[in-house]
């Protein structure tokens, strides 16, 4: 019988040995056919080589080992290799694909061996593989896609800066641009602030007139005016903001 | 706020009524002994009353207002005459005064007895909505100022959970481990470097003030780390031309941006990059410049954006307005953060 042939993809080399070396130690015949560095490599080498298993780190850069996974499909067996990932564990158990944790343990890897044997001789693949890799592609794109802006990108000529959420005391629309101002700049930015206030963590960033929008944390003091109107100042500017009376409720408990 | 505005009205409304029954009975005993007691004494309250509604309107818009007093005083005296034509109104209708006898006999006691009384009373009114006002003050403050201190703490726990973050430390051992099986002296070299780097993590996490060239260190073990992981992927250089190796700087600033350099600049590309980190000190302000040639921020913009806020946060907890963190975008590709704070 010909011998069962495997490719490693990991970007880090010495995991690409590490992984090799065990491999060697504890399934002498099986044939290593090559090494990917990053996911589109790893692509490309098991459509040239056609290997039955592939082995694919999950943090590559250029394409992770799950979106290679996704591409080549049914094309053979594959172990996703990943260090300490709570979120991708959790995908693979729930979806039974194979993984193994780094640091990869002999007891582990000899485990997963002694499966894909059984696997590669069977014949028998899993039918579903493919949407199994979808669910698990879905759990990992939402895993840190955070819900708020944290950065905004602005553009002053031809710099382009990035201006944490924090330190912006309020956004206040302009005509067709929105006002960024910070405690010693005030940017201008094309994002409508009818856009802006979607991305907005609304626990901080509060609306309080058609045309404004305030950063809580970064009000000093909300005074009236002469015609009993609201005035948000703040902490490090003369700028204020008024607060339309339809908005006067969200203060009225402070 | 509501609620407790109209209590207090209220309660100003009964002293004041209060008030105008002993002015009642100081005049009618003191100076007008031959009046209606009962007609002193609802005149008593017209004006009282009158006075006591027109201040507390000119105090609502008093607040805040550098014409306060003259606008308390204004209102006072509209309050006066306002007490007035409701005197004569009650004169008028109950008694058929004409206006000529309220006009020459009763007017002029409630100007004067008005004001005279109506000074002290709405000092005293508006002195004790000032000590209630300043008491919601102080009060304000003091949730503030623990709100801040609880949220710098959180800022330095975040920084310091990122610095020894598992990810890392799962595959920085595993490479130690492969290691042992490619090149003993590597694998080495390697657990020295992590021994260090957690050794200064840990040391410092009570530390509020350590040296620049102890940031430096332990910034450059962490990329010496990753080196080992990245092979020709990275490269760094650290230059430090500040020429004072005892220079206090706060832990926890320069690492977590070339964390977030490395992280979301230079591990996502291919190819890999450089990090630059420059240290100098321009007319009293240390400035440090961290570069790297990375993917830049495009589309992790939000996820690189966690530490850098913590960064940002931290910098402006421990300096006030004093310092600054400037991202920009480095050219042709990468960013470039700034971090000033004065000497």
């Amino acid at each position: 019988m010909k011998p069962f042939t495997a490719i490693i993809a990991d970007d880090e080399e010495n995991l690409r040995i590490g992984i090799s070396v065990l491999l060697e130690r504890l399934w002498p015949e099986l044939k290593i056919l090559g090494y990917a560095q990053n996911g589109i490599e790893a692509v490309a080498l098991i459509e040239h080589e056609k290997p039955d298993i592939a082995f694919l780190d999950i943090k590559m850069p250029g394409m992770s080992g799950v979106e290679a996974a996704k591409k080549i499909s049914n094309a053979c067996k594959i172990v996703f290799i990943t260090a300490y990932d709570h979120f991708a564990v959790q995908a693979f158990e729930s979806e039974t694909v194979d993984y193994i944790l780094k640091p990869v343990t002999q007891k582990r890897l000899e485990k997963t061996i002694a499966r894909l044997k059984k696997q590669l001789t069977d014949h028998g693949r899993p039918l579903d593989f493919e949407l199994k890799i979808q669910k698990v592609l879905q759990v990992l794109e939402n895993r840190d896609a955070p819900e708020y802006l944290r950065l905004i990108k602005v553009k002053t000529g031809s710099d382009l800066r990035f201006v944490p959420v924090s330190q912006v005391f309020y956004f206040k629309a302009e005509d067709k641009y929105t006002i960024v101002q910070t405690a010693s700049n005030e940017f201008l930015i094309k994002t409508p602030i009818k856009n802006l206030e979607k991305g907005l963590d609304p626990r901080y960033f509060w609306r309080v007139h058609r045309s404004s929008i305030v950063n809580i944390e970064r009000i000093q003091a909300i005074k009236r005016s002469f015609t009993n109107q609201m005035i948000i100042g703040f902490d490090r500017t003369d700028q204020t903001i008024a607060v339309s009376r339809s908005y006067e409720h969200l203060f009225k408990q402070m | 706020m509501q609620t407790f505005q109209i209590k207090n009205t209220a309660r100003q409304f009964i002293l004041t009524a209060i008030f105008n029954f002993v002015i009642a009975l100081v005049l009618i005993f003191m100076v007008l002994d031959e009046s209606n007691f009962l007609e002193v004494f609802i005149i008593s309250q017209l004006t009282g009353l009158s006075i006591c509604f027109f201040v507390t309107i000119a105090a609502n818009f008093a607040q805040g207002n550098k014409w306060s007093v003259t606008i308390i005083l204004t209102g006072l005296i509209a309050g006066t005459f306002s007490g007035a034509l409701l005197s004569w109104f009650f004169l008028f209708f109950f008694q058929g005064s004409d206006f000529g006898y309220f006009f020459s006999s009763v007017f002029s006691y409630i100007f004067v007895f008005g004001i005279l009384f109506g000074v002290p009373i709405s000092y005293f009114f508006s002195s004790r909505e000032k000590i209630i006002e300043s008491e919601k003050q102080i009060q304000k403050e003091k949730i503030k100022r623990l709100t801040m201190e609880k949220e710098s703490a959180m800022t330095t726990l975040r920084l310091l959970q990122a610095q020894i973050e598992p990810h890392f430390l799962f595959n920085t051992l595993s490479n130690v481990i492969s290691l042992f099986d490619i090149d003993i002296e590597k694998a080495r070299q390697m657990l020295i470097d992590i021994n260090e780097y957690l050794r200064i993590s840990l040391e410092r996490t009570r530390q509020e003030m350590i040296t620049l060239t102890q940031e430096l260190d332990l910034t450059r073990n962490y990329l010496k780390i990753f080196k080992i992981r990245m092979g020709n992927r990275l490269a760094y250089e650290i230059n430090d031309h500040t020429n004072q190796p005892e220079l206090a700087f706060p832990p926890l600033l320069i690492q977590p941006l070339v964390e977030n350099s490395i992280k979301y600049g230079i591990e996502p590309t291919v190819a890999g990059g450089t990090i630059t980190i420059d240290c100098r000190i321009q007319e009293n302000i240390l400035e440090i410049m961290i570069t790297d040639t990375g993917k830049g921020l495009d589309e992790d913009i939000n996820k690189a954006g966690i530490g850098i806020n913590n960064v940002s946060q931290r910098l402006e907890n421990i300096y006030g307005n004093q310092a600054s963190l400037v991202l920009r975008q480095n050219y042709p590709t990468g960013i470039k953060a700034l971090i000033k704070v004065p000497l």
